[in-house]
């Protein structure tokens, strides 16, 4: 049964102090949010006020993911590398703008003439961050660490053609018998085969050099080392995980000083909150998210404050070319090649951010030839072609489970069915596709692949070579002349020489139509105006040590 | 009180074997080589080699099982396959930082839950009753994920009162709080007034108030209590799961806690990760659930705690 609660006089009693609560909680909370925003304020990015070149301030960079690790042998992603390169120095480092190969601790070098044996002239007084000197012994021991089987590296495959690898990764030897130290500051380095693309691998922070005995000290006590020490730029101050990687400058630096005094690495879990935070001032830079380039590049404020350049990698779709419905069917690989509408995968999932693909070699590898294959849309080729392949009746395209590949499937097959093809789209969690990639059990999947370093072999050798298959050459294509030039180039010192090799290498690739090229990847980030001198490169890597802040 | 509390907690060691053994043999059967997943597409088979040996992965099944269980028991849950760092060390990590979220979330929506139902329940059918109902619809329909992305613009870029985004003090912990709380204190407020109005109707309030009680008393006292059971199973369960880390919510807000990590770790296939991480959100569960039985003895002297 229900009853009026109390009387009139306690009613209005009861509302009089009810009003009085609601307004003290409404002052208490707009006091709170006050004394707050004047906290939050203070985190604002710091602008110094000067023209010109100027010390000082601290760079706020997004990351998109906690690093994996920042101890050399297991730096394995863009994010854990962008840090990496300012802490850590190597032999050669690559040219922001042009990405050949210039000289970080190596004073000079020769090669003999196959390109097999490299020496190596190492700078002298060059200090680590903890005050030791730079010997050629600290570049033997850093690499054979990270050729160790104990090490278990997901990079030490960079340093795979030094002679004495493969018996460290099997466990047999404790040294690289190709690497020998001449004296403290010359390093004679053998590899197992003619390899004048060598230099470049050596960019890699993997071939960088730290103090070895602090990493194996770390490694042993605590698991990993995450307290890194080098001779970069940069010295490590602090990394609280999934947060930030602080790094402050190196007064010290055997080079030109950095201007700036920090780079705060924030980490960020999703891509548009970084935006936000940067439309708030709080980022120096961001990456613009997938579908909101156009709206940037149109916003009167942000606009100019748009850069955009090629990014060394591709995005494309394989055929598996040894099982399969596609494996001896090469009407049936054009027809789909012709059926694949990049351009509507370019503009309307990617925001127009990258450039359709016109070959294998992404655009910005030094080398790179434009136009190596016409395969623009053609619904009639696409047609054509189907009707003189085997026709079967559906084609599955499979690719790992992720909302981006979705869209682009997707896109990919509205191409496909105007083309009268019938293809299926099956998405497959990453570890479960790499495994069964591997055993070649997709005729038909996506991959994409970036640049670890910047080289025509590396696009080349390791996706067509016919050693390379079910380990990178997931088309598992096979073609003894393929492999002639792949190895030819190897041979040739000439660089000039070596990158029409390549080329040819890349065209007769193409004629056998093991795979459709979609896209060369494309950067497309924010800067504040107060950021000078500020270079992204294809490599996905950033010149912190070059900027300054002005305003 | 004393057996019922031994008989729970001898309760719990099977379940936590239990756990750790349906959750290795998933991750085992499902195809995919964790060695793979770590060494990334470029690795050599030199390489995969190496780090199936260094992750144990080159061992029969029972026995990366049994030697799991055995390293548990003196303290160690392994090895990041990833990171390379200690499971613990992640978990303790990140566990006190979904904890903080949690916490809040939870005052929030037993604070404002609470009396929302209280008031849409005592002025049943007025103008605040409809409001709170429509409010709540609200609470229960509008996305986690979009509320955070409104609450940042509008709080965050556009007031510029609050932060947008990051782990910190107070301030960093309002916004992702109000949308990790919003659906649950919808709830909450909802769950109060239909258990308040079933409550409020029994004789024992008629015969309160016959006694002279006064209305507050009768509300907050006699009626609410009655009521709370239902509400309590729901909090409870609510903070047992906002443990486990609103993943959409740490999204939003890079805030670092464990259900992002636990997402990430079985998308990469890092078992030792996954596993610690599930072992650790089973214990929560376990002692969750144990708190609420003793709360309900505490709020319904009725209910006993037998054995």
């Amino acid at each position: 049964m229900w009853r009026k609660p109390g009387n009139s006089i306690s009613r209005i009693d009861v509302n009089l102090k009810t009003r009085w609560y609601t307004l003290t909680i409404t002052l208490i909370l707009v006091l709170g949010l006050a004394l707050l925003s004047g906290c939050a304020k203070k985190e604002e990015v710091e602008k110094p006020k000067k023209e010109g070149p100027v010390k000082g301030g601290t760079f706020i960079h997004p990351l998109y993911a906690d690093p994996t690790s920042l101890d050399p042998p297991h730096v394995q992603e863009s994010e854990g590398y962008r840090v990496a390169v300012m802490i850590f120095d190597g032999l050669v480092d690559y040219d922001p703008k042009t990405l050949e190969v210039k000289a970080e601790l190596a004073e000079k070098w020769e090669v003999s003439d196959d390109a097999t044996v490299w020496t190596f002239k190492i700078k002298k007084g060059v200090k680590f961050h903890n005050g030791k000197e730079v010997k050629a012994e600290d570049f033997k021991k850093c690499w054979e660490r990270a050729c160790a089987k104990e090490t278990a590296s997901e990079v030490a495959y960079i340093l795979a053609p030094i002679k004495g690898y493969d018996e460290m990764q099997e466990g047999k030897a404790k040294e690289l018998s190709g690497v020998k130290v001449i004296d403290d500051y010359t390093l004679k380095v053998t590899l197992k085969y003619p390899f004048p693309e060598f230099l470049k691998t050596l960019g890699h922070p993997v071939a960088s050099v730290y103090p070895v005995e602090e990493a194996e000290k770390a490694v042993k006590e605590k698991k990993v080392w995450e307290t890194p020490v080098g001779t970069g730029p940069f010295k490590f101050v602090s990394w609280k995980h999934k947060q930030e990687v602080v790094l402050e400058r190196n007064p010290d630096y055997w080079d030109k000083e950095p201007y700036l005094d920090k780079i705060r690495f924030r980490v960020f879990a999703d891509e548009n909150t970084a935006f936000l935070e940067y439309k708030a001032g709080k980022l120096h830079d961001a990456m613009i998210p997938t579908g909101q380039y156009k709206t940037t590049k149109a916003d009167p404020k942000l606009g100019p404050q748009v850069i955009t350049g090629p990014e060394l990698a591709l995005y494309y779709y394989g055929f598996n070319m040894e099982k399969g419905i596609f494996a001896d069917d090469k009407n049936l690989r054009l027809a789909i090649i012709y059926g694949t509408n990049k351009r509507a995968i370019v503009d309307t999932v990617m925001g127009g951010i990258p450039a359709p693909a016109t070959g294998i070699v992404p655009r910005g590898v030094p080398g790179f030839k434009p136009d190596q294959v016409d395969w623009d849309y053609d619904i009639d080729k696409a047609k054509d072609f189907y009707s003189k392949s085997s026709k079967p009746s559906e084609i599955t395209l499979t690719y790992n489970t992720s909302e981006g590949h979705q869209k682009i499937a997707e896109a990919a097959q509205a191409g496909y069915k105007e083309a009268g093809l019938n293809v299926k789209l099956v998405n497959i969690e990453w570890g479960t596709y790499l495994d069964r990639l591997a055993k070649g059990e997709y005729p038909f999947y996506r991959l994409g692949w970036i640049a670890d370093y910047p080289s025509m072999d590396n696009f080349l050798y390791p996706l067509f070579h016919s050693s390379e298959k079910g380990n990178n050459n997931f088309c598992f294509y096979e073609n003894k002349e393929v492999d002639k030039l792949l190895e030819d180039a190897r041979k040739e010192t000439n660089a000039g020489k070596r990158q029409e090799i390549y080329a040819e290498a890349e065209r007769k690739i193409l004629e056998d139509a093991p795979l459709v090229p979609i896209y060369f990847y494309s950067y497309a980030r924010v800067v504040q105006p107060e950021v000078k001198n500020y270079k992204w490169n294809g490599m996905g890597l950033v010149n912190f040590d070059e900027i300054w802040l002005s305003k | 009180m004393a057996r019922f509390i031994i008989k729970r907690l001898s309760q719990f060691l099977p379940v936590i074997i239990g756990i750790t053994f349906i959750t290795f043999m998933l991750l085992y059967l499902v195809p995919g080589d964790p060695a793979r997943i770590v060494a990334g597409r470029n690795a050599t088979p030199e390489m995969l080699k190496a780090i199936r040996h260094d992750l144990g992965l080159d061992l029969p099944w029972y026995q990366q099982y049994f030697n799991y269980l055995w390293k548990l028991i003196h303290g160690d849950f392994g090895n990041s396959y990833r990171f390379r760092r200690p499971v613990i060390d992640i978990l303790l990590d990140d566990a006190p930082k979904t904890a903080r979220l949690a916490f809040m979330a939870i005052v929030i929506e037993t604070i404002i839950g609470i009396l929302a139902g209280v008031i849409s329940a005592v002025k049943k059918y007025s103008f605040w009753d409809t409001l709170i109902t429509l409010a709540a619809l609200a609470g229960t329909s509008i996305p986690i994920y979009w509320l955070g992305i409104m609450l940042q613009y509008f709080f965050g870029l556009k007031l510029g009162l609050l932060p947008i985004s990051g782990y910190g003090g107070f301030s960093y912990m309002i916004l992702p709080s109000i949308a990790l709380a919003s659906s649950s204190t919808a709830l909450v407020a909802l769950m109060t007034r239909s258990s308040f109005l079933e409550v409020y109707q029994q004789d024992f309030v008629t015969t309160a108030r016959a006694k002279g009680l006064p209305e507050r008393r009768v509300i907050f006292v006699h009626v609410l209590r009655n009521a709370m059971i239902p509400v309590i199973t729901v909090i409870g369960l609510d903070l047992a799961s906002l443990m486990g880390g609103a993943i959409l919510t740490e999204t939003v807000f890079s805030w670092p806690g464990i259900g992002s990590t636990i997402f990430q770790a079985i998308l990469m296939r890092d078992v030792p990760v996954v596993l610690g991480g599930t072992l650790f959100l089973a214990i929560v569960f376990v002692v969750i659930n144990f708190i609420v039985d003793i709360f309900y003895a505490l709020f319904d002297p009725r209910i006993r705690l037998e054995a």
